[in-house]
């Protein structure tokens, strides 16, 4: 029964959401070409003030998003920065070689991507959610906008400090490890630790970024139409039934989307966390994609890999999303976009 | 949105394709065929270097000597001779980029000793400061952009870790040769006091393509806090290997947050020299042996595990962003092994305040026969300044002008005020007659100019007369045992482009073997990755240099 029902409530949310029914635009196939262009004229002139208005973020879009990916040419380059993009050697598909030549650094730098990346998704990526249903369940008003903004605030402060704090906290010579020592109890070597590396990666971003991930979740909750609960309850549903069969089909929609969003930018799971902290556990922990292609690319001069690695990076990402947004539309669900 | 999405995608694989087909266009197009050599070891050999006319004016208390000690100056001369006659500019302009590790200054307009500079140089110097951390990314977007300054300085190292560096000097800046070779560089005397081997890390392509920043043979110095041996009761230079280990335990309680080492490489530092291992890499017959091939090497590991299981490491040893300078300012660490000896004056302006703070300096034995063991000589070298390729020879003249300006010896006229700036605005002179920098002093007189050109490092410490000697004792008993890198002046581009990451795995291995996470008999097996990743790339590369150059002795 609730199954059946799920469709209708997001269906009932989603004229006034973002985006309208798209039928006003469709074009019968037989039109002829010259009644297809003056119907694009008249929408021009139509539309003119719009299309001003949105010109300026276009054309930023265009050179700041779009002119940089003529950069990748970089990646069939011998790339030499004094000769330029007109004097540098083309190699063809030579700086890709790392895809097949089992280079170990590369390799090592991918599984441990792989692994955060399935721990950020799995793990991580729900937090906000659950953090969301609890507020939300909250009843004080007061309380509930205290917790927010304390949980926001990790969010605003920059990797440096998160990493310095944990740092003084729970490093080796940290507030932790120096209470132990001065009252003659082992010390708990947490940071530094190769085992340990990976963990205290994911709980970094948890403490910095739940809180700040929760807005968008406690938005779509409030949208939630408050008479369903109040017909639930008269119906006998308990809380956990209401939960269940209301709110959570009711954010299923916006869940689904934000999800294939991280899939496309799952391979990056934190360049500046992780460059900041490699030096006590070394690379064989902590090299993920990003600073595997820092500590080769940019250091080292091989700009050409470096652009190789971000184009495969690039390319892994939109798969990731178009193969998931087809796997939303196959579970009926409308993904980023529709087909 | 169906729409835009449909564009959005079309528009992407449009760029895609534009990419590509940029891609095969040049490949069929434009190949260079093969890069003709022209860093040779033959064609560098054959350079002859400037000669080496020391600066004569003014006379140290305590003096220089050929194999390397700096000379001292217990007080800053009274008399300042001039060593530049004429203004070196024309009233032009010249740029300069360099790096820096103080807070940028004002500009020239709101900056006196910037504007007194111009002034004495007869032109208008424009710099760009980089602070030292960003400075080789800095580096590397200065060449891309292809607008470069009149005078760049190369990342610090010698060689500077720059990939293709021989390639990059030939493409974009001047050959020196003529103007500073042999006896034509005379015409600028300043750089002619420049000792003659800091002039080898300045040859690339069979010339010279720069101005070395001179330093002292020394490299570093072994820094202690002398105030925390004599309060542990321990003697300041341990004669042996268990002398050293004593110390260590003697100096450390961690409850009172007190450790004898901070970094890890402080302790590896003393313990390679202990156990004579070579510096960084050992010739014979022009075969070479990295250090990290050596017995000995593996016997300093060996006891690097031993010390750290004694707990006489600071607990965060082995992060490298670990502040020790900061911790041996505090005194939680008293031995700071492996510091550049310029150190010296910052560790004393850091402790003003501080009126039971001794620095000393611990001279390093080998393990049980009493006697010194061998010093490692640093490269002698800061970095180097390339000249951008101009057009007018004059102007490339007055900028070799510029630079024997900035190059100006101890003591004289320029030197004061390129360090002290002005008399009563910059700088006081106190009761012996030393120059004591003031408030605008201080931020206005640290333009990076002494990373352009620089002269010979001179030992002085201002108001501490006594310093000059300690140091330049220490230099005498150390520079006797040192020994050079036979790699010094060399350029591999292994090195320069795939060691970085090479060496970083090798040490994260060997530090998960001193902390007891991996076994000893792994040693082998990072040495041999090693070796595959860099180690005989840069063998190879180096040998046939040192093969050549014998051959062409």
């Amino acid at each position: 029964m609730a199954q059946q029902g799920n469709p209708g409530i997001a269906g009932k949310r989603l004229p006034s959401g973002v985006s309208g029914p798209t039928g006003a635009g469709a074009t019968p196939a037989h039109h002829a070409t010259l009644k297809m262009s003056a119907r694009r004229l008249h929408r021009l002139s139509r539309d003119k003030l719009l299309i001003l208005l949105g010109l300026p973020g276009a054309i930023a879009l265009l050179l700041f998003q779009y002119v940089p990916l003529l950069g990748n040419a970089i990646a069939f380059q011998d790339y030499q920065p004094y000769l330029g993009f007109t004097e540098s050697e083309w190699v063809g598909f030579s700086n890709f070689s790392f895809l097949w030549d089992g280079n170990p650094e590369f390799r090592n730098a991918l599984i441990n991507t792989l692994i955060l990346t399935v721990i950020q998704t799995v793990l991580v990526f729900p937090v906000p959610l659950v953090l969301a249903l609890l507020l939300s369940s909250l009843a004080g008003e007061r309380l509930k906008r205290t917790l927010q903004s304390i949980l926001y605030l990790p969010h605003f402060l920059s990797w440096v400090i998160v990493v310095a704090l944990f740092q003084q906290m729970l490093g080796n010579a940290g507030m932790l490890n120096t209470f132990l020592i001065q009252h003659d109890l082992p010390m708990i070597h947490i940071i530094g630790v190769p085992e340990l590396f990976k963990a205290l990666i994911t709980s970094q971003v948890i403490w910095k970024d739940a809180g700040w991930g929760t807005i968008i979740f406690l938005a779509a909750i409030s949208r939630i139409d408050q008479e369903q609960y109040e017909a639930a309850a008269v119906d006998g549903a308990t809380s956990w039934q209401r939960l269940v069969n209301i709110t959570l089909p009711a954010l299923k929609g916006l869940f689904i989307l934000l999800l294939i969003l991280r899939l496309g930018s799952s391979l990056s799971v934190g360049f500046e966390q992780i460059i900041l902290q490699q030096g006590p556990v070394g690379l064989e922990a902590s090299e993920v994609l990003d600073t595997w292609v820092y500590n080769n690319g940019i250091i080292g001069g091989n700009w050409g890999i470096s652009t190789a690695a971000g184009l495969v990076k690039g390319v892994v990402g939109i798969l990731l999303v178009i193969g998931a947004n087809k796997l939303a539309h196959v579970f009926g669900e409308r993904g980023v976009y529709e087909k | 949105m169906t729409a835009n999405a449909f564009s959005r995608r079309k528009l992407l694989a449009g760029a895609g394709g534009a990419a590509v087909l940029l891609g095969t266009g040049g490949l069929s197009a434009c190949s260079n065929g093969p890069k003709a050599e022209t860093n040779t070891a033959g064609a560098n050999s054959s350079v002859k270097l400037p000669s080496y006319v020391p600066y004569t004016g003014l006379k140290p208390d305590l003096p220089g000597t050929e194999q390397g000690v700096d000379p001292a100056f217990r007080n800053f001369p009274s008399d300042n001779p001039k060593s530049v006659a004429e203004k070196p500019g024309n009233g032009g302009s010249i740029s300069g980029m360099a790096n820096i590790y103080y807070a940028v200054p004002p500009g020239p307009d709101r900056n006196t000793y910037w504007a007194g500079l111009n002034e004495r140089l007869g032109l208008d110097l424009q710099l760009q400061m980089v602070s030292n951390a960003d400075y080789t990314q800095k580096f590397a977007t200065t060449i891309a952009g292809n607008d470069l300054p009149d005078m760049l300085q190369f990342p610090n190292g010698s060689p500077s870790p720059v990939a293709n560096m021989p390639q990059l000097l030939d493409k974009r800046f001047t050959n020196l040769t003529e103007f500073l070779s042999g006896d034509a560089i005379k015409e600028y005397p300043n750089l002619a006091n420049i000792p003659t081997r800091t002039w080898k890390s300045a040859i690339f392509n069979g010339g010279i393509y720069g101005i070395p920043i001179p330093r002292g043979a020394i490299g570093s110095y072994h820094f202690i806090r002398a105030d925390l041996f004599e309060a542990a009761g321990v003697s300041t230079e341990p004669k042996s290997y268990d002398e050293l280990i004593d110390a260590g335990k003697a100096l450390t309680d961690p409850k009172k947050r007190r450790w004898a080492y901070g970094l890890v490489n402080q302790p590896r530092q003393l313990l390679g020299r202990m156990n004579g291992e070579p510096n960084v890499w050992a010739e014979e017959g022009g075969k070479l042996t990295h250090v990290y091939e050596t017995d000995q090497y593996k016997q300093t590991i060996t006891d690097l595990i031993a010390l750290w299981k004694s707990g006489v490491m600071h607990p965060d040893s082995f992060n490298p962003a670990q502040p020790f300078k900061q911790l041996f300012n505090a005194g939680t660490v008293a031995i700071n092994a492996a510091d550049g000896y310029p150190g010296w004056t910052q560790y004393i302006l850091d402790n003003t305040g501080n009126p039971g703070f001794k620095l000393g300096l611990m001279p390093i034995y080998t393990r049980d026969s009493g006697e010194l063991a061998q010093w490692n000589n640093g490269s002698g070298v800061y970095s180097i300044t390339a000249l951008k390729k101009q057009d007018d020879p004059e102007k490339l003249k007055m900028i070799l002008r510029t630079l024997n300006w900035l190059a100006a010896p101890f003591g004289t006229e320029e030197y004061l005020y390129r360090l002290y700036g002005k008399a009563g605005t910059d700088h006081n002179i106190d009761g012996s007659g030393n120059p004591v920098l003031t408030k605008t002093g201080t931020a206005n007189a640290v333009l990076p100019i002494r990373y352009l050109a620089d002269s010979p490092y001179t030992i002085y410490q201002p108001g501490r007369p006594q310093d000059a000697d300690t140091q330049h004792k220490y230099q005498s008993l150390e520079i006797p045992t040192g020994i050079n890198n036979p790699t010094t002046g060399l350029f591999s581009n292994t090195a320069a482009t795939k060691n970085a990451t090479a060496d970083k795995n090798f040490n994260d291995g060997v530090n998960d073997i001193i902390q007891g996470r991996k076994q000893f008999s792994e040693l082998d097996s990072l040495v041999s990755t090693w070796r595959n990743a860099a180690g005989d790339g840069m063998r190879k590369e180096y040998e046939e240099q040192l093969q050549a150059a014998n051959a062409a002795k």
